[in-house]
């Protein structure tokens, strides 16, 4: 098999999944809202993002694009190079929001080669040379792997990436050395967290050879309950050893919250109560902050998940989530610069979405 | 007496290590001490601060030292894994313990080198029979040594 006959398998054929993969709800959405696979790749002969002059990341951003420019993606789903310092600020914010820019790219600057549906996400000059980023809904990390490791076999053959038979790929930070991956599971986790078992889970991850943090990262906290699991070992461990223990623990994971909902809902009454609150604040409301809209569509998606709320779905609570963030807003909307125009135009976009008569967002690729 | 590093504030803190089982000793001030204890933090050896060869060593690939290194915690090129092997060994057992690559390898070098499937079975075996004699469940690490034998007789 050559190179140019390796294409991806294409998972945007079906016109029910044309909102790019944050908009939709996957398997086991109910309580995992996203997978991720992120691979650190270095070329040889090049010194890390850190050390290299201003000519070197030229040439590099130049090497990728035309690495990029052949490959073999499936129909319609080729890579678009962008220069992060050329981005307008809500697409940035927007990039970051969705996790296919990591924040400290979005500060400092660096290259993105991003496919049209979203799901492949290439930081160029970040912490390594290429950080290939494959994403999804749901639980879905198998999914995610095939396709990443499709790309580092394609970008390999053309831009050969530093390699030792004993430490693996060689990144930049040693903690990423062997298979250079991260994978990882975003979960919305309220009732383990209600009860506490979440905090206990923390802290013994590192036995279980996971990290536990916040949706955005080092350093966040769970943000309206939500957390992202991932390995914590990069070497000494296949790929697909590291992939079954993740997917493994998270599995236990979503049937311990789910069974812990049952009882943290307990009062249905009351429960119910502030789901209809949720919801008649996002159908009624003028002016909706993107906070609020988070906040009431976290207590809803719980609310759905639990077959209170039949009236919404998890796949709108996601597109609703998707598309009110300020970038979003924006991006439809340049005109509106204040925090009122833009609280404005949100609780109207809410109110279309859930009316069933909102338009769905504009093809992804192209909106730099 | 002045800090035997920086030269410039006066010495409160003697600050000794063995090196080759000889204790070595500097008198420095406590903002040098805070330096030292930066670089045990990130897992580097302080030896570099009394090896004035060591720290003066470049790496050819991105002209960093290992002192560059170790305050960072980070490397600057693939080269500086080889160039500072030494150096580096600490620190990736600090990370990694003794693991070594389990997963895939550039589908470009599969005709260079093959990898024996053998001796990454007995890595990991190894590494079984380590972690269940730390347990103390000898009667699993027993097997896992009959393993071993078994598999190191087939490679012979």
């Amino acid at each position: 098999m050559t190179d140019n006959d390796r294409t991806l398998p294409a998972g945007a054929a079906d016109p029910a999944a044309s909102r790019p993969w944050y908009a939709q709800s996957g398997p086991q959405g109910d309580v995992v809202l996203s997978s991720r696979v992120r691979l650190a790749r270095n070329l040889q002969g090049l010194p890390f993002p850190g050390h290299m002059s201003a000519e070197q990341t030229v040439q590099l951003y130049q090497r990728a694009q035309q690495a990029a420019d052949g490959a073999a993606f499936g129909p319609g789903r080729s890579l678009t190079f962008y220069n992060v310092a050329d981005l307008a600020d809500w697409r940035r914010m927007e990039l970051v929001q969705h996790r296919l820019m990591s924040v400290q790219l979005a500060q400092k600057g660096g290259g993105l080669l991003l496919s049209g549906d979203e799901q492949v996400s290439i930081m160029l000059c970040e912490e390594d040379h290429l950080r290939i980023q494959v994403m999804n809904a749901g639980l879905s990390l198998k999914k995610c792997w095939q396709q990443a490791n499709l790309l580092d076999d394609y970008f390999d053959s053309r831009l050969e990436f530093s390699f030792d038979e004993k430490l693996g790929y060689l990144t930049h930070c040693p903690t990423n050395l062997g298979t250079g991956m991260r994978a990882s599971v975003l979960m919305h986790l309220p009732a383990l967290e209600h009860t506490g078992y979440l905090q206990e889970l923390v802290g013994v991850a590192h036995k279980l050879g996971l990290t536990i943090r916040g949706a955005y990262g080092e350093g966040t906290g769970g943000e309206r309950s939500m957390y992202q699991i991932s390995n914590q070992h990069s070497l000494g461990l296949s790929e697909g050893q590291i992939l079954e223990n993740l997917q493994a623990v998270v599995e236990q994971i979503a049937e311990r919250e789910r069974a812990e909902r049952q009882l943290y809902c307990k009062d249905q009454l009351a429960f119910c109560d502030r789901v209809y609150r949720s919801l008649g604040v996002l159908q009624y409301a003028r002016l909706l902050t993107h906070q609020e809209v988070m906040e009431h569509c976290g207590v809803l998606r719980l609310g759905c998940s639990l077959g209170l709320c039949p009236e919404l779905t998890l796949e709108t609570l996601s597109h609703i989530e998707a598309a009110t963030g300020t970038g979003a807003i924006l991006q439809t909307a340049p005109q509106a610069t204040t925090y009122r125009q833009q609280d404005k135009l949100r609780a109207d976009l809410v109110r279309q979405i859930i009316s069933g008569s909102a338009a769905r967002p504009a093809a992804p690729g192209g909106r730099a | 007496m002045l800090c035997a590093l920086c030269g410039k504030n006066p010495a409160q803190i003697t600050y000794t290590q063995l090196k080759g089982g000889q204790p070595q000793t500097l008198h420095i001030c406590a903002a040098c001490m805070a330096k030292i204890e930066g670089y045990l933090y990130t897992g580097a050896l302080p030896g570099a601060l009394f090896d004035k060869e060591e720290t003066q060593r470049r790496c050819p690939g991105c002209g960093s030292t290992y002192r560059d290194i170790a305050k960072e915690g980070k490397l600057g090129c693939a080269q500086c894994y080889r160039f500072f092997k030494r150096e580096n060994r600490a620190m990736l057992q600090k990370i990694h313990g003794n693991a070594t690559h389990q997963g895939k390898r550039p589908v470009r070098l599969a005709g260079v080198r093959a990898v024996r499937v053998k001796d990454r079975q007995l890595t990991q075996l190894r590494q079984k029979l380590a972690g269940l004699i730390e347990e103390q469940a000898f009667e699993e690490a027993a097997q896992v040594r009959d393993e071993i034998k078994k598999l190191e007789a087939a490679n012979d």
